[in-house]
């Protein structure tokens, strides 16, 4: 079999990771294209539901991205964000979703580098951690859970 | 219809965070701006720094127009701008300014790049077959860059140069360029034109050391840096990708030592000024560097005074000091020595233990600042003009931003360095001073964009055009398969048509897509084209012309997935990427998205062309005038009998000569006279509602003792702040302690005479810039305790003058006052806040006792008199007047700005602005500079030309809403309110940015952003994660 390629939705702030990502296009710094770039226009704006939405249509991790504390160009829809990303956390845990399948992180528009990293670490971590309980694809329709929820 | 009036044409010559900000300021109130800069990019000084105070990161996109978002860019500010009012010429010279006020000729040099950056991809095969390797000016020559490069490596769409110095003409790049954009015989570009007024915004040079003779003792390793550099080196897209190590070996840097005042501040090299910005530069930057390289990193700042006199700047030296331990040592150092293990070494002497100290650091960093006169000069001479006795530039007494020659206008860093709230507050000052000039001219504005009448076209069945450009065949292998792309697209429902093109950005390929489009049938229309376009109104345009609903257009980049292979560490022929399938699902996500995007349309509001200004103080007048005079009916409030507020009918003159009393007399006269003008003398503001273009304001006349409403627009608060009140020091127990304020109104009257007096001392910072205390530095004392000191030592040249002082914020070109009061003998003695001066009453006369710091010893005084030093307090009224408009007011008592860098003057709640000292304690000019940009933020919504809601908004379902009202709640702009009388939630469309809160808030989804709905999401998820083979038909 060939080695598990994990697919991550990445849901990016138009005005921070969403440029850092395309300045990481730019500048040749490469990271892997298993992650499906989603703009919205602040990490505050990504509804639990399309969290929720990636991990049901098999998404193997789900990443949002956001502007540093501070620097939302909205005043503090990120720290609107982190809230309720600790909130669905535990919601997504009792679905046997790991919390290391879902992360937030602030990366800023001049930080293509960063974002290199973190893709390519969290790339690494769900490598290790293996296909979503909702990925039925990759688990071969096997998954009990993945019956009952979807 | 009479003939034509030219359309008001202002050149901003220097793009820099001020020069941007005014060009935006008048874009958005109609005219056309030129926007020039000398270098080959936009951004200034800001496009090098990644962090900055207080949050350590950026948030330059703030500046962004909040009055027609959309005609602006909308993406993250460091990657470039665009303004439909906006003409933007980087790498162009400023050669010539002839004519009069109000009729300009300027000539203009447009460098040649050897580069089509309209048409340039910015993929960069230029750069990676150039031969030629130089040191990067960006990076401040740490790291390399070719011949052929970005000048500043994060924007977007690149702008790329040739630098003809280095380049060799090997014409490597010419063959390999994929758009034919390169050519190295260009020649500059000389340009002729006419403007109505000109806005000076190019900054000035900032000091470097190696044109100086300060060289030998300081640069003596490549470990020695400047502060930008430093920036640089910490910068994730700079030297180091973030961490911070030294230049000369790249080990990490643990030890590193910050030197204040490198070239400011020095008399001998006739630089008696101070830079500004240096000390809070150097605690952001002592702070990130213990953020980025952990607690390990020790951080010390050698300095003279820290100067942080700025609104909350003082807190943040606490922070600093007390939570990141950040070092600060007062001795100026004399210079560095370079020690075979690459360390350097510097001597100092530690007035606390009164030794001398040798330390050893890895890297030294060199707080350089301003170097004015050169730049001063040589504008001069373009306007010809003369520089004043000062050497720079001569502007208008009062307005900071005026200069004597009408219809120029200068902002940011010419007035000396400013940070960044400044050189915003300034742009938008020296914008409204542009307005109020061309108010007075005969000149159009640009016309205003007809607004679409929605279509039957839009409300047809979603049909989608796909335009897909190949972005030439010149390019290595392409990674897509084109043909299989476009048959899978085309299999998709409701895709109309998909075009498959090459180099869409030929004058050819835009032709061939208008002819195309002519005869579709399509509604919706998606380009795949390459970056530049993304960020270009080009393609816009060209959509509008084939008669496509804007909101109805999406162009996506599609060059970054087809020349991926480029990207790739694993290149494609590994077999492992399909990008035939990458590129399929992100157009399919967009197709999604365009079917289930309603048409959406803006409309106009309803504005009551009226403002509302609250403190008749000088600050408040200024505002008024400068809203009535360019025709804005004012309402100003003032809750005394008499105008002219603290200053103005205070402060007789002012070091500087300035008479504050007589110029707040002679704006009262003209408030009085003027037209446009309504005073309510004697009145408070009891309550306000409303929103933006429709607030209405319960006043009561404390006189007649009753009520009243007044309607306006918007409103300017402006109260003011007086001085502090203390009962430190023994004050109000001897008559022989008095405040500064006490002592200039007692010199002024003659009623207290110095000419016997033996002693007098004075204390700074009494009960300022403490925990429990003013928290904050009153910016004005240092100043005014010279200034009494130079008056006293003017009656009495015996007397032994004494002013202890925490740091001496004379800041800027006051440094000289400073200068003067030392050679006139006046001693100025250091105490540090655990070690007060003590005052006791001997007899009913002050006795005091402070320590000596160079001798260490313990020093009793019996002054004939004892000053203090008391700050300035905000206005007690404050606290109700935010109340009434709902606005938040900080722990000081001062108003709190909408961002302290980005929007100075706004409050968050559209509509309201803040002026003055009613913001942070400031001079008199900074007030009236203040006052300037307050007005033109509110005369933008005032003017009387149509200010229409954007696109994307946020609306209600109310068939769906159960009037929860969360959704108010959590707005961050207050654009939405429930209102009683209808029982339903309003949006209002002006406020509303479509950040998307309310949306995830609302437990219905009956909140929405237009345009951003739930169900275009979905559809994008579910296209992206689509696992539908490419070729096959979707159900
Ligand atoms: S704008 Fe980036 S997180 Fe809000």
């Amino acid at each position: 079999m060939s080695e598990f390629e994990p697919k991550i939705v990445g849901f990016f702030c138009n005005w921070c990771t969403f440029t850092a990502a395309d300045l990481a296009g730019t500048s040749r710094l490469s990271y892997p294209h298993n992650i499906k770039i989603i703009r919205m226009m602040c990490s505050g704006m990504v509804d639990p539901k399309y969290v929720i939405k990636a991990f049901l249509n098999g998404a193997d991790g789900v990443l949002i991205g956001g502007c540093w504390p501070g620097d939302c160009h909205y005043i503090n829809g990120n720290l609107k964000a982190r809230r309720r990303v600790a909130m669905l956390t535990e919601i997504l845990k009792e679905y046997g979703i790991d919390e290391k399948r879902f992360w937030l992180r602030w990366i800023a528009a001049s930080e293509g580098t960063m974002l290199r990293e973190v893709v390519n670490d969290m790339t690494a971590k769900l490598k290790e951690l293996g296909p979503s309980p909702l990925n039925r694809e990759a688990l071969g329709e096997k998954s009990e859970k993945a019956k009952m929820i979807g | 219809m009479a003939e034509k009036k030219p359309t008001g044409t202002v050149l901003v010559a220097g793009a820099g965070i001020s020069g941007i900000k005014a060009a935006i300021e008048l874009a958005e109130i109609g005219y056309k701006v030129l926007l020039t800069d000398a270098s080959p990019q936009i951004g200034g000084i800001l496009a090098k720094l990644d962090n900055q105070f207080p949050t350590d990161h950026c948030g330059m996109c703030r500046m962004l127009p909040m009055v027609g978002r959309e005609y602006a860019s909308q993406y993250c500010m460091r990657k470039g701008l665009y303004h439909e009012n906006i003409e933007i010429l980087p790498f162009t010279e400023l050669k010539s300014v002839e004519g009069d006020a109000g009729n300009y000729t300027v000539e203009l040099l447009k460098k040649a790049r050897y580069i089509d950056t309209d048409k340039c991809n910015g993929l960069g095969e230029c750069i990676r077959v150039c031969p030629v390797e130089t040191a990067d000016e960006f990076n401040h020559g740490l790291t390399l860059r070719k011949a052929v490069y970005k000048p500043v490596p994060h924007s977007t769409p690149q702008m790329l140069l040739i630098d003809m110095e280095t380049c060799t003409r090997c014409g490597e790049c010419v063959k390999v360029c994929p758009t034919n954009v390169i050519n190295l015989s260009a020649e500059d570009e000389a340009l002729t034109r006419q403007v109505h007024a000109i806005v000076l915004a190019s900054g000035v040079k900032l000091y470097n050391l190696k044109d100086f003779e300060d060289a030998k003792s300081w640069a003596v390793s490549p470990d020695v840096v400047s502060s930008l550099a430093f920036e640089r080196i910490i910068s994730g897209s700079g030297t180091f990708d973030g961490t911070i190590r030294r230049p000369s070996d790249g080990r990490p840097a643990k030890k590193i030592a910050w030197v204040q005042c490198m070239g400011s501040r020095n008399r001998r090299q006739k630089r008696d000024y101070c830079s500004s910005i240096c000390c809070m530069f150097a605690l952001k930057e002592a702070v990130l560097a213990k953020e980025k390289g952990g607690d390990e990193v020790e951080t010390t700042i050698f300095y003279m005074d820290m100067r942080t006199f700025g609104k909350d700047f003082y807190r943040y030296y606490e922070r600093a000091v007390d939570e990141h331990g950040v070092k600060l040592i007062r001795c100026r150092v004399q210079g560095v020595m370079l020690n075979p293990d690459k360390s350097l070494s510097m001597r100092y002497f530690d007035s606390e233990t009164q030794e001398f100290f040798v330390s050893d650091y890895h890297m030294v960093v060199l707080s350089t600042g301003q170097v004015p006169y050169e730049t001063h000069q040589k504008l001069a001479d373009l306007l010809h003009v003369d520089v004043d006795s000062r050497k720079l530039l001569p502007t208008d007494p009062y307005d900071k931003v005026k200069l004597v020659k009408p219809g120029v206008f200068l902002c940011g860093s010419l007035m000396g360095l400013t940070d960044i709230s400044e050189a915003v507050g300034s742009g938008i000052a020296a914008a409204g001073q542009v307005s109020r000039f061309l108010s007075g001219l005969d000149v159009s504005l640009l016309e205003e964009e007809e607004i679409p009448e929605p279509t039957a076209k839009d409300r047809d069945e979603p049909l989608v055009s796909v335009v897909l450009c190949k972005c030439s065949e010149k390019m290595q292998e392409s990674s897509v398969d084109f043909n299989a792309l476009g048959a899978g697209l085309k299999r998709l429902n409701g895709v109309g048509e998909v075009h498959i093109l090459d180099m869409l950005c030929s004058d050819e390929g835009k032709q061939t897509v208008l002819d195309l489009l002519a005869k579709s049938k399509c509604n919706r229309l998606l380009m795949g084209a390459c970056h530049p376009f993304m960020y270009r109104k080009s393609l816009k345009n060209l959509a509008k012309k084939a008669g496509f609903a804007a909101s109805l257009v999406e162009i996506t980049d599609l060059s970054s997935i087809v020349h991926r292979g480029f990207f790739d560490p694993q290149p494609v022929e590994s077999g492992k990427r399909d990008y035939t399938r990458l590129a399929y699902n992100d157009l399919r996500g967009h197709i999604e998205n365009l079917k289930l995007k309603p048409a959406l349309h803006v409309e106009s509001l309803s504005i009551n062309p009226a403002a509302l200004v609250v403190g008749g103080g000088i600050a408040g007048m200024h505002a008024a005038l400068s809203l009535a005079q360019r025709g804005v009916e004012v309402h100003l409030v003032e809750k005394t009998d008499r105008l002219g507020g603290y200053a103005g009918t205070r402060i007789e003159h002012t070091i500087d000569g300035l008479t504050p009393v007589s110029m707040a007399k002679d704006l009262a006269g003209k408030v009085l006279e003027h037209k446009h003008i309504t005073l309510h003398k004697n009145c408070e503001i009891v309550a306000t509602q409303g929103s933006l273009g429709a607030f209405e304001t319960k006043i009561r006349d404390v006189s007649k003792e009753e009520n009243f409403y007044l309607t306006h627009g918007a409103a300017i608060i402006a109260t003011g702040g007086h001085e502090g009140a203390t009962d430190e020091y023994e004050y109000g127990n001897s008559d022989q302690i008095l405040t500064q304020a006490e002592l200039k109104d007692g010199l002024a009257t003659g009623e207290i005479d110095v000419g016997e007096a033996e002693t007098i001392v004075m204390i700074q910072c009494v009960g300022s810039r403490q925990k429990e205390g003013r928290e904050y530095c009153s910016r004005i004392c240092c100043i005014g305790a010279i200034a009494n000191a130079l008056a006293i030592r003017e009656k009495n040249p015996e007397a032994r003058i004494f002013i202890l002082y925490r740091d001496v914020m004379t800041y800027g070109f006051t440094e000289q006052y400073y200068t003067q009061a030392r050679l006139a003998g006046i001693i100025f003695v250091s105490y540090s806040l655990d070690n007060k001066p003590k005052v006791e009453l001997v007899d009913g006369s002050p006795v005091i006792t402070f320590t000596e710091p160079v001798l260490n010893a313990e020093m009793q005084l019996t002054p004939d008199y004892l000053i203090l030093s008391t700050g300035v307090d905000a206005e007690a009224s404050n606290r109700e007047v935010g109340k009434a408009f709902g606005l938040p007011v900080n722990e000081d008592g001062f108003f709190v700005e909408a961002d302290s860098k980005w929007r100075p003057v706004e409050f968050l709640k559209v509509g309201l602005y803040v002026a003055g000292v009613a913001h942070s304690p400031m001079t008199l000019k900074d007030a009236i500079l203040q006052a300037e940009a307050a007005a033109h933020k509110t005369y933008a919504y005032l003017s009387g030309r149509k200010i229409h809601t954007a696109h994307t908004i946020s609306r209600v379902h109310d068939a769906i809403c159960v009037r929860c009202q969360r959704c108010v709640t959590i707005c961050p702009y207050g654009a939405r309110s429930y209102d009683e009388a209808l029982d339903r939630i309003i949006v209002d469309g002006a406020t509303c940015q479509a950040c998307g809160m309310c949306a995830v808030e609302c437990q219905n989804n009956a909140a929405e952003i237009m345009g951003f709905s739930d169900k275009q999401i979905m559809a994008v998820i579910d296209a992206g994660l689509s696992k539908d083979p490419v070729a096959a038909t979707p159900d």
